[in-house]
């Protein structure tokens, strides 16, 4: 039996910029938006409501009703992304939340709702009442006016949490075509234009339209509303997209006060690991990545990920991944829930330990070279989460002539190691060096015309004179990419070893032409 | 430590047996080795596979399973060093290498793998970890040791304190992974708990020098001095790599290291 709980926030964008101004929160203000070349109110508090500042007014009239009005340029991008952030918060009642898009203006103007799909989350809070209770009570102490209702759809939902009574926003499974008959039509989320034209028909209750046959709705009042009244009844299905998607298996964890010591957080997310890991290991899967949300008091969330480049449910290793977390987390006023989900699962057979105890015994390739691979894993997986997965790389062929095409790197939590007998330059080139620059640097170079190898060479403040060389090699751009960084020019690489004994790798940049300037050189690379 | 066996085998070489003097004598030396604390063969030596240098290491050859520092005069000619070395330990033991590289240490730009195959380190073993700070490669060091899965770790760092370095070599003696610092060229090389500590520098080749232009380079040569090495005496080499073989070999004759410090090795 599906549960679906609509909050509506009938004041979010005024509420909003009243949480960072105390003071303003009993004098007449108002948000305002520029619209058909004119500046109209777009939400108003209270106080100027009660004064007779609507939504939509234009702003002159309001300032003529209310002269000292306090009015803030009304910011959407905003109040949509405070609106996301309390979805985010919302997690901690439901791991499915969305926030409702805005596309409804009109008479609730300045108002803001979210999803939360409930189903089989009311028994963790004592039931729906105290759920609901609990959500509505929580937001008024951070500073919404907030109303929740549970319904078995969306729609009743919202229909409920907007025009319902306060003692009817529980609608019991099953009940949601008695708890809608006797709301007005404009429950149903349908346009302005076309309720206005419901209401000239006399159909000013949803019980109205129960009786009435679908081709005559369809006519008069578009398919919208025979859809709407189906998604709302249950006919049909009306499925919440969520945001961020929710993960399968979730570890939840709330306290009576909140916590605010590092070693705390710590021991609540060895409890959460202990039940996760159970959970996965009864899925025969393993977390590929782990997020732990940290829910606040006021309605902030810390959010923390780990990542595996395996599938892991041992406990003790994605705990010490976390631990690097943990060290720098802003406690701020501490945390009153946690939650764990595995974002990413893949499937992982069962393993078995060793008679020991110590470790695992072969996984996946059997023997002891199973448990040197995993060790390994499990140490890319150590480094990757403290300094960052793109700092940790495995190092692989690419088939390309230029020599900073010819290897690539990628992330060792994601890519696997190279084969074993993979070519790494082309057969049969000359040696090639063992650092390379990121860039060529130019270097001045003295050498004879057309085609020898420079004599003397200065680099990076220092002459170096060339006692040897060999080459040239000559690599010319891949003309089938297109779009060559270096115009086209082709390359003369030479090996040089200078008095020092020191190696490097230099090309000329181009052919010393009668016409044109003299080539560039550059140092791409040195030599052991 | 047990001092008792040391006395009677030392008594019982002042009294002469002259059934099996050598034998007492090598037994009396690993017990002496024992008790110093120099005994960090226990996960075996990985030989350099040229006589004078493994002759001239007390056990045999470049210890497993310890820390070893390499102060690079040139950055080819350490990345040479460590790679050859690297690749050696990776190859005998099987395993991954680690290695930690930090921009500005060496700084001649990142490791190119179509290089480090003939440079004696096979590409696909190697996993690079890019460090920003000391403390970090460090850090990643330190891990990489306790991971029984890898050969060698190496690490590019500009300075590690003694405190730090005693804590590698306890962490490679746990953990069996044998460990390699590679720093730049410094003017105070603070003391360290290395069991050797090696300077590497590139070397002119010898031969037809300036006259031929268009020949060809031949092996990377390299003045190698070993320093420092616990129970042994400092030594130097002018040696080579040849690339093709993947050999170590020694191009001149092995120079006692002179008694007086030059004031001209300390410039560099």
């Amino acid at each position: 039996m599906r549960r679906v709980i609509s909050l509506w926030l009938p004041r979010f964008a005024t509420d909003r910029l009243c949480r960072s101004r105390p003071g303003w929160r009993d004098s007449p203000f108002a948000t305002v938006a520029a619209a058909h070349g004119r500046l109209l109110v777009a939400a108003a508090n209270p106080a100027a409501e009660d004064l007779g500042v609507a939504p939509g007014l234009p702003l002159a009239a309001a300032r003529a009703v209310v002269p000292d009005l306090l009015t803030v340029p009304a910011e959407p991008d905003a109040d949509a992304a405070a609106l996301a952030a309390l979805a985010a918060w919302c997690g901690r009642y439901s791991p499915w939340t969305a926030p409702e898009p805005a596309s409804l203006a009109g008479p609730l103007g300045g108002g803001a709702g979210a999803w939360l799909e409930a189903t089989g989350c009311a028994h963790l809070f004592g039931g729906e009442a105290a759920l609901l209770d609990d959500l509505a009570g929580r937001l008024r102490r951070i500073g919404y006016a907030a109303r929740a209702a549970i319904a078995d759809t969306p729609g009743a939902a919202w229909a409920a949490a907007r025009y319902g009574a306060d003692d009817a926003l529980l609608v019991a499974p099953g009940g949601a075509r008695d708890a809608l008959a006797a709301l007005p039509v404009a429950a149903l989320r349908l346009p302005p234009a076309v309720v206005a034209s419901l209401e000239g028909l006399g159909l000013r209750r949803i019980g109205a339209l129960y009786d009435i046959p679908r081709a005559a709705l369809a006519t008069r009042g578009g398919a919208a509303v025979a859809a709407r009244l189906d998604a709302a009844l249950g006919a049909v299905h009306e499925p919440i997209s969520p945001a961020p998607p929710p993960a399968i298996h979730v570890e939840r964890l709330a306290f009576a006060e909140p916590i605010g010591r590092t070693e705390d957080v710590a021991a609540g997310l060895d409890r959460l690991l202990a039940g996760l890991c159970a959970g996965l290991e009864a899925a025969q899967a393993g977390a590929r990545e782990l997020v732990l949300w940290l829910y606040r008091p006021d309605g902030g969330v810390e959010r923390l990920a780990v990542g595996t480049s395996r599938p892991n449910r041992a406990p003790a290793h994605l705990a010490r991944l976390f631990a690097e977390r943990l060290d720098g987390l802003d406690l701020g006023f501490g945390f009153e829930a946690m939650r764990l989900d595995a974002a990413v699962a893949e499937p992982l057979g069962p393993v078995q330990p060793r008679l020991d105890g110590n470790g695992l015994d072969g996984g996946r390739r059997g023997g002891a070279d199973g448990a040197v691979t995993e060790a390994l894993d499990a140490l890319v997986d150590r480094l990757s989460n403290r300094l960052g997965a793109d700092r940790v790389r495995r190092l692989r062929p690419r088939q390309s002539h230029l020599p900073e095409r010819a290897m690539e790197t990628a992330p060792a939590l994601r890519a696997a190691p190279a084969a074993a007998g993979a070519a790494w330059a082309p057969p049969g080139a000359p040696p090639r060096p063992l650092r390379l620059l990121p860039r060529p640097e130019p270097i001045e170079a003295v050498a004879p015309v057309p085609d020898d190898p420079p004599v003397m060479f200065r680099w990076r403040r220092v002459v170096h004179r060339v006692v040897r060389a060999e080459g040239p090699e000559r690599i010319a751009p891949e003309w089938w990419r297109g779009g060559a960084p270096d115009d086209g020019a082709l390359r003369d690489y030479y090996r040089v070893e200078d008095t020092a004994g020191g190696r490097y790798w230099l090309y000329r940049q181009g052919l010393y032409r009668d016409d044109a300037p003299p080539p560039s050189w550059f140092l791409h690379g040195v030599f052991g | 430590m047990n001092i008792m066996p040391a006395r009677n085998a030392v008594m019982a070489l002042a009294s002469p047996s002259p059934a099996a003097p050598s034998a007492d004598l090598a037994g009396l030396r690993a017990r002496v080795r024992v008790i110093e604390g120099s005994d960090a063969a226990a996960h075996g030596v990985v030989r350099f596979g040229v006589r004078a240098v493994d002759a001239a290491l007390p056990w045999g050859g470049l210890p497993r399973g310890a820390l070893h520092e390499a102060v690079a005069m040139d950055a080819g000619a350490g990345t040479g060093f460590a790679a050859a070395l690297a690749g050696r330990l990776a190859q005998d033991g099987g395993g991954a290498v680690l290695w930690c590289v930090r921009a500005p240490v060496l700084d001649a730009g990142g490791l190119y793998a179509p290089g480090l195959g003939r440079g004696g380190l096979d590409p696909g073993r190697l996993v690079v970890v890019h460090a920003r700070r000391d403390s970090d490669a460090l850090w990643a060091m330190e891990e990489g040791l306790r991971c029984p899965g890898l050969a060698a770790v190496v690490a590019e760092v500009s300075a590690a304190a003694l405190t730090a370095t005693r804590r590698l070599q306890l962490a490679a003696e746990a953990g069996g992974v044998t460990a390699l610092l590679v720093r730049p060229r410094a003017w105070d090389l603070g003391p360290s708990a290395a069991l050797t500590r090696w300077r590497v520098a590139a070397a002119p080749a010898t031969g037809d020098a300036g006259s031929d232009r268009g020949g060809g380079l031949g092996p990377a040569r390299w003045d190698v001095e070993l320093f420092r090495c616990r129970g042994g005496s400092p030594r130097r080499w002018a040696m080579e790599w040849h690339d093709e073989t993947g050999d170590f070999a020694v191009a001149a004759a092995v120079r006692d290291r002179p008694a007086v410090p030059q004031p001209a090795r300390l410039a560099g």
